[in-house]
């Protein structure tokens, strides 16, 4: 019994992130003020419905940057189980260099 | 307890998100930002859950072992890294995203994509999907000049 509770406890506590994607764009000669934005999406027991969330990130980056280009993205794309099966956390990242 | 968890299993959808990328968004002062999204999508099969259902549902085991023999010998064809589920139709759907941008900006000014590859999950089917969305430069009506 004490092994069977010891177990969920490891396996509920573990916490692993794993890449999904990662894109780069041309890095700029000229940079600027750095510009980031950031989207996070819970998940729990596995149900997602739409993917919506993702339009976001070219919005943050421009209310940073009004009047300059955004150059150099580096959009990452990360999901972080918290308790497996139950809890699931996306977690995507755009950052890049804003050139006026 | 088939019959209650297999209208459950059959109702749910969810959406996965495989590659996500944010390109380089341009500013030129003359030139507005209009948004657009283009999004194509072609049905994806998923033949292992077809098999484990099927091998459920059906009453005699040794048709049910022979469906699961017949989905891992077919499952040997379909190896290599992918997102989602196969598509009869091979990788061409994805092919139209560049008509449909064209349509939807003529001019061919286009800043601050976004491609998104994402799936549509149902029981055994799926919505293999590949969404762009970005930015149609169109020319203001009064341009900004700049002061010498």
């Amino acid at each position: 019994m004490k092994l069977v509770v010891l177990v969920s406890l490891l396996i509920f506590s573990v916490s692993c992130a794993h890449v999904r994607s990662v894109s780069q764009t041309s890095v700029p000669k000229k940079r600027g003020q750095v510009v980031k934005a950031e989207v996070k999406n819970n998940i729990f027991f596995l149900f997602n419905f739409n993917t919506n969330y993702l339009n976001e990130l070219t919005t943050q980056l421009q209310d940073q940057c009004q009047k300059g280009s955004i150059e150099g993205i580096l959009t990452k794309d990360v999901m972080v189980t918290y308790f497996p099966i139950i809890f699931h956390r996306e977690h995507i990242t755009a950052e890049g260099y804003c050139v006026e | 307890m088939i019959k209650f968890l297999l209208p459950l299993f059959v109702l749910t959808s969810c959406a996965y998100v495989h590659h996500t990328q944010v390109g380089e968004i341009k500013y030129n002062p003359n030139y507005e930002r209009i948004p657009f999204e283009v999004l194509v999508s072609e049905t994806g099969f998923d033949l292992q859950e077809a098999g484990a259902i099927g091998k459920a549902v059906i009453q005699d085991k040794k048709a049910g072992s022979n469906l699961k023999m017949i989905t891992d010998i077919v499952g040997l064809f379909q190896m290599g890294p992918r997102t989602g589920a196969p598509v009869w139709s091979g990788d061409t759907y994805a092919d139209k995203v560049y008509g449909l941008m064209y349509e939807k900006c003529p001019s061919g000014q286009i800043t601050g994509l976004t491609s998104i590859r994402e799936m549509n999950k149902y029981p055994v089917v799926s919505g293999e999907i590949v969404k762009i969305t970005g930015y149609c430069l169109k020319q203001k009506t009064n341009p900004v000049r700049k002061k010498i």
